[in-house]
């Protein structure tokens, strides 16, 4: 497995040796960057799109257990089967126990973050049970033997000339062979007689639709549609998050997601799955591993809006430069620094600092996740829980910047007007590596109280 | 030992999740109507075609009935066909022909979708799902008048739930995984062509 670093400043600091490759990361991250622009600045009504499936994913959250039930109880009237995990190991649990039933040795998977969460692919490994990552990008990662780098471009950090080598040691490619044409049609070939072989096929899920008990999932190459429509059991992995009230509800969500995930108006397949063929199975497992309990964390609810479409990963200039493998988190990122605190604090406690606050992943965020006033929060109670050193602490306790936040930054000025020329005293972060002498701002103080209602 | 096993209720990760999450009592927000956004342009078809154009598919416009069973025709020579369409023949190919040996699938398209350039397929409509990806080539065929602006309009006719498995396809399957280069026919179809019949 690639090397887990023990914070983003030392992973930083491993991707910074080679100055050369982060400015090529930071380059291309940025093109799909200025593609999502370009491609969200054809449509006229794209920030009313953002309102409102903000406001749908709000409401649903408010009724979580209500939507729920309704997608359990229609999907069991499709003829699903409906499976509830509380966390990763029941996840894990559930997926072997249908692979045993059916005597499976073979899974392909489509790309799905939750499954990468659970740790699912060495867990079946353990019994035997061979998993084969089916998107491109990951099963490149999966050859290399890393984790993906991106959630949308899994191998964003790999150069050509890399996949060159590794398929030439596992897919027989020719040696020093970089062209990525090339490259995909070998890789088309291998997969192919994956699937044809599978006995079981592993699916994520963009979007579980509550009153037809349906999902969709959606991918350009089309690895969804070949897997579960080959396989006699398909089994998809949800966060309980995933859940949408309506049909009409994908309409918003389809317009928004591939729009911010790579430019693109809509990704090339957006399969719908509401029925198994008859003489097939289908199973859906509804994931917890966290989620109530970030859903009841007043200021960090909204982090489960995420509809993971990479755009707050390609905008932000310390995941650009720092590379997705300094993160500490499955999901790297700005998102993944506002949902990694959450389920453990001090393994992930370097990543809300992984930041410059700019504010710009909350700006292309397209369910408008205020992603950066989340991280900023994380800060304060992270600062709370390690101790700081106190000299620090009170410099901090000056530092401010407003964020968008009224009631924050009223207490910015009141606390430091006399101290600060403008709210804007900011301190050197010695654990940022990321970039040279950036300075960062943290504000802290008023959230003891806050912290106290919300981790009691 | 009988009866210890009633009075200890193992509480379910069903139960355990919604208990959680109705312990919170978060008061509720509203859900927003969902308008019938407007179209980008005069002429959704002419917008539709040039979306097609350039997602890389041949867009075929036809008056005349029997040019797609000439052009089915024609692409004979390359490798097995299917079809779902009954007029076309084709459609028991899979019979004697393994469906991975497949040249050409040519299915029907319900909708199409002019600012997205995507199609909407039942996928029950055919001999086996995975005909939506599987052959080498895909031609989809749509009649002119079943094009709507977007995605809102478009879920006001298609049913996800009556096809069991359906899916929207706007392109020929493709990947940038390598470098951010595109590459076309990453797992599906290497090429599109929608037939548009008048
Ligand atoms: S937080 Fe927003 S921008 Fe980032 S992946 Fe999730 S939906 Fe996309």
């Amino acid at each position: 497995m690639s090397t887990q670093y023990k914070n983003h400043p030392s992973g930083a600091k491993a991707f910074n040796k080679n100055p050369e490759r982060v400015s090529w990361h930071d380059k291309a991250l940025w093109f799909v960057r200025e593609k999502r622009d370009k491609a969200t600045h054809g449509i006229p009504e794209w920030e009313e799109l953002r309102e409102i499936a903000s406001q749908i994913k709000a409401h649903t959250l408010s009724h979580l257990d209500k939507y729920l039930l309704q997608f359990e109880e229609q999907a069991k009237a499709n003829g699903i089967h409906v499976h509830w995990a509380k966390d990763a190991k029941e996840h894990n649990e559930i997926v072997l126990s249908i692979l045993q039933k059916h005597n499976v040795k073979n899974v392909v998977k489509s790309k799905s973050m939750l499954t990468e969460e659970c740790g699912l692919n060495p867990h079946l490994n353990k019994y035997d049970i061979d998993v084969v990552d089916t998107d491109l990008g990951e099963r490149i990662v999966q050859l290399a033997k890393e984790h993906p780098s991106h959630i949308v471009l899994p191998a964003i950090h790999k150069k050509k000339e890399e996949v060159g080598e590794l398929f030439h040691e596992h897919l027989n490619t020719e040696k020093g062979a970089t062209d990525p044409t090339y490259l995909t049609r070998a890789a088309r070939e291998h997969l192919r007689d994956k699937f044809l072989k599978a006995d079981a096929a592993i699916t994520g899920v963009n979007f579980a639709v509550a009153e037809s008990g349906g999902f969709v999932v959606c991918t350009n190459e089309g690895n969804v549609d070949m897997g579960a429509n080959l396989a006699p059991v398909h089994i998809a992995c949800m966060g309980i998050e995933k859940v949408i009230p309506k049909v009409e509800h994908l309409g918003i969500f389809l317009r928004l997601l591939a729009r911010s995930a790579t430019g693109q108006a809509i990704t090339t397949y957006s399969s719908h799955f509401h029925k198994p063929k008859d003489g097939k199975e289908m199973h859906i497992v509804l994931v917890d591993n966290g989620r109530s309990e970030q859903l009841g964390r007043d200021d960090f609810r909204k982090s489960l809006n995420c509809i993971r479409c990479g755009a707050c990963m390609n905008t932000c200039p310390i995941y650009r430069r720092s590379g997705g493998h300094s993160y500490t988190y499955t999901i790297p990122g700005p998102i993944g620094s506002i949902l990694s605190p959450g389920k453990d604090l001090k393994k992930h406690s370097s990543l809300p600092f992984a930041s410059t606050l700019c504010g710009s992943c909350s700006d292309v965020c397209p369910v408008k996740i205020d992603i950066h006033t989340q991280l900023y929060k994380w800060r304060q109670i992270i600062m709370e829980e390690t101790n700081y050193d106190p000299a620090k602490k009170m410099s901090m306790k000056m530092a401010g910047k407003a964020m968008g936040n009224p009631k924050l930054f009223k207490m910015i000025t009141k606390v430091g007007n006399t101290f600060l020329k403008g709210p804007r005293v900011l301190i050197y972060n010695p654990l940022n590596t990321w970039g040279l002498k950036r300075e960062l701002p943290v504000p802290t103080q008023t959230f003891d109280d806050w912290y106290k209602k919300n981790n009691s | 030992m009988i009866g210890t096993r009633k009075t200890i209720h193992k509480m379910t990760a069903k139960e355990k999740i919604l208990g959680n999450i109705k312990e919170l009592q978060l008061p509720s927000k509203a859900m927003p109507m969902v308008p019938i956004f407007e179209g980008l342009s005069d002429d959704k078809h002419s917008f539709f075609f040039e979306t097609l154009e350039t997602l890389g598919v041949e867009v075929i416009i036809s008056e005349d009935k029997t040019e797609l069973s000439k052009l089915v025709a024609s692409r004979e020579e390359e490798g097995p066909v299917y079809s779902s369409i009954q007029e076309l023949g084709y459609t028991d190919t899979l019979e004697n022909t393994e469906m991975a040996d497949l040249n050409l699938s040519v299915i029907e398209g319900e909708l199409g979708v002019a600012e997205n350039g995507a199609i909407w397929v039942e996928g029950d409509a055919l001999t086996q799902r995975a005909l939506t990806a599987i052959a080498s080539h895909l031609i989809i065929v749509l009649p002119y008048q079943k094009v709507v602006w977007n995605m809102h309009e478009a879920y006001t006719y298609v049913e996800p739930r009556q096809s069991g498995y359906g899916v929207f396809i706007s392109g020929p399957s493709k990947t940038a995984d390598i470098e951010q280069s595109l590459v076309k026919g990453a797992h599906g179809a290497k090429s599109l062509t929608v037939f548009i019949q008048k």
